[in-house]
């Protein structure tokens, strides 16, 4: 028995040379398993969480991304939605205003007022969930804002 | 001495002949002209040829003269400190081409531009086994360092190599690693072994922090390697003390402290990741072996030790600590060549130490050769832009 598990422990070490030439010549395959088969998902207090809303406002579109208040176990009572604004044609208007209903709910939550050439924005609250405004994002030729909420489930 | 003993001793004193060490070392020869290239061929731009050249002569003959004279960190530390001066020579330069600058922005953090690093993974698994989400702003898939690719390769090295990734591996150790070479002795001999706990305890700090905030808190706060790799714009009083802390560790840790002491004190008393993959010595299938028949207890490993892996009673056990690296510092220095290293769970007598030294070389200096092989040949071929052109960025 001990002679036999020596040598499954020898064939454990003579595998280390494959696994290691796998592991490079087979990364991208072996990475797109592991994304796939697990299911991971980049944080969406990095990404801004996922788009659920496209408002076409000719000139540009609005990008609406679904709140985020995600924690490990539960939610958090603060969070975020971002508003992202894309030019249709090749810059955006000097000056955007913007009312928002982030929740869907009929209301609008929220008026934006942005300045994309000095890249600041003003944000007017409408619903008491809203609690205020990160900085401007430039992102290419588009902008990105993150606006601060209350979690109402909390 | 039994004919098995005087057999072995004779594999781990004696150089091989010239013939037995081109035979051995064919493999990798082949091999690493494959990983270099990439399976590609041949590029048709002479400097790149140039550079590929240097490099694949470079990386063999380092691993010849490794077969040749049995010695391991003696050679293994010229490739891993070329590794870590050519990593940085090749990020920075590539960064400052992609973005201008070495700091990265709240929009690089927001469309998920940061390259993944390994110091990153003992972070993000309890989130990612939890809720499926990785708390780094990087690329799952796309683009340089993606987070699926750089999860594999430390998968692969901690299947194969344990702990051997920071010795064999990591981009970073090798910086360390030179400054603790500097100086023939060290200034600061008495260090007080407790301190290598220290790790641990900054691997449970950041887990949970990390957990609690959703952000790689050891990234955000603490990582001295940020200093030549990227970091974040100064904007507010808190970025600018993230600044000085991260600049303070690097130049205390990975500069100052490694020269007065000889060891690698970023791996020994902070690095979280190497804590965590001290861990994967446990699934991995090598380990550093001490005769105690033949060990005279001069405790010449415990000195030489760069991660504070030998004591008293890893010498009493016969084996390393946990947290052994594998660099092989102790198996070259050991006086009477008490150290070796063998596969767990097998005897000391089956099979020769020499034998089970090439079964750990191939995987681990294949693993250093990819790994590190495209940075220094992006760094060559950087240097000879240099040399032609006058410029080093392009």
């Amino acid at each position: 028995m001990k002679y036999i598990g020596s040598i499954l422990r020898y064939l454990w070490a003579l595998l280390a040379f494959p696994i290691v030439l796998a592991t490079f010549i087979g990364n991208g395959y072996w990475a797109e398993k592991l994304i796939a088969i697990t299911g991971l998902e980049i944080s969406p207090w990095d990404t801004g969480g996922e788009i659920v809303q496209r408002i076409d406002q000719g000139h540009y579109l609005i990008l609406l991304h679904r709140p985020v208040f995600d924690g490990i176990i539960w939610e958090r009572k603060n969070g975020f939605v971002q508003v992202d604004w894309k030019a249709t044609g090749e810059v955006l208007p000097a000056i955007i205003n913007d009312e928002i209903d982030y929740d869907c709910d009929g209301t609008k939550d929220f008026q934006i007022r942005l300045d994309t050439e000095k890249n600041k924005a003003d944000l007017i609250a409408l619903s008491p969930d809203v609690t205020g405004l990160e900085r401007v994002y430039k992102l290419g030729n588009g902008r990105a804002v993150r606006v601060l909420l209350k979690n109402k489930r909390k | 001495m039994s004919n098995l003993e005087l057999s072995r001793k004779t594999i781990e004193t004696a150089t091989r002949k010239p013939w037995q060490t081109f035979l051995i070392a064919l493999p990798m020869l082949l091999f690493s002209l494959m990983m270099l290239t990439g399976g590609n061929g041949l590029g048709e731009d002479p400097r790149e040829l140039i550079a590929l050249l240097i490099t694949y002569v470079f990386v063999n003959t380092i691993f010849i003269l490794m077969v040749h004279t049995g010695k391991i960190d003696k050679y293994r530390s010229i490739l891993f400190i070329t590794y870590a001066v050519c990593f940085v020579l090749w990020f920075i330069p590539n960064l400052i081409e992609a973005r201008g600058s070495m700091n990265y922005t709240s929009e690089d953090i927001i469309q998920g531009k940061i390259p993944f690093c390994h110091m990153v993974t003992p972070m993000i698994l309890i989130p990612a086994v939890l809720k499926r989400m990785i708390i780094f702003p990087g690329s799952l898939m796309e683009g340089f360092a993606s987070i699926g690719g750089m999860l594999i390769i430390w998968l692969g090295a901690s299947l194969a190599l344990g702990r051997g990734f920071c010795s064999w591996g990591c981009f970073y150790g090798g910086l360390e690693d030179g400054f603790s070479r500097l100086k023939k002795k060290p200034v600061l001999k008495k260090i007080n072994p407790k301190w290598r706990y220290l790790p641990y305890a900054v691997l449970l700090g950041v887990v949970l922090t990390s957990m609690a905030t959703l952000s790689p808190t050891y990234c955000v706060w603490l990582c001295p390697f940020k200093a030549v790799t990227e970091f974040e714009k100064v904007t507010s009083v808190l970025v600018l003390i993230q600044t000085i802390i991260f600049a303070s560790l690097f130049v205390g840790l990975v500069i100052v402290l490694p020269l007065l002491t000889k060891k690698r004190t970023q791996c020994s008393f902070l690095c979280p990741m190497g804590a965590f993959q001290s861990f994967t010595n446990k699934i991995d299938p090598f380990e550093i072996r001490i005769d105690r028949e033949k060990c005279s207890n001069c405790k010449v490993c415990i000195n030489v030790c760069p991660t504070f892996s030998m004591d008293e009673a890893s010498l009493a056990e016969g084996k390393a600590n946990l947290s052994c690296t594998k660099c092989g510092k102790c198996i070259d220095r050991c006086p009477k060549k008490a150290i070796s290293l063998g596969v767990k769970g097998t005897s000391p007598k089956c099979g020769t130490s020499g034998g089970v030294r090439l079964i750990f070389l191939y995987p681990a200096y294949m693993f250093l050769v990819t790994f590190g092989g495209g940075m220094i040949q992006d760094a060559v071929n950087r240097v000879l832009l240099l040399l032609s052109t006058g410029k080093f960025i392009q």
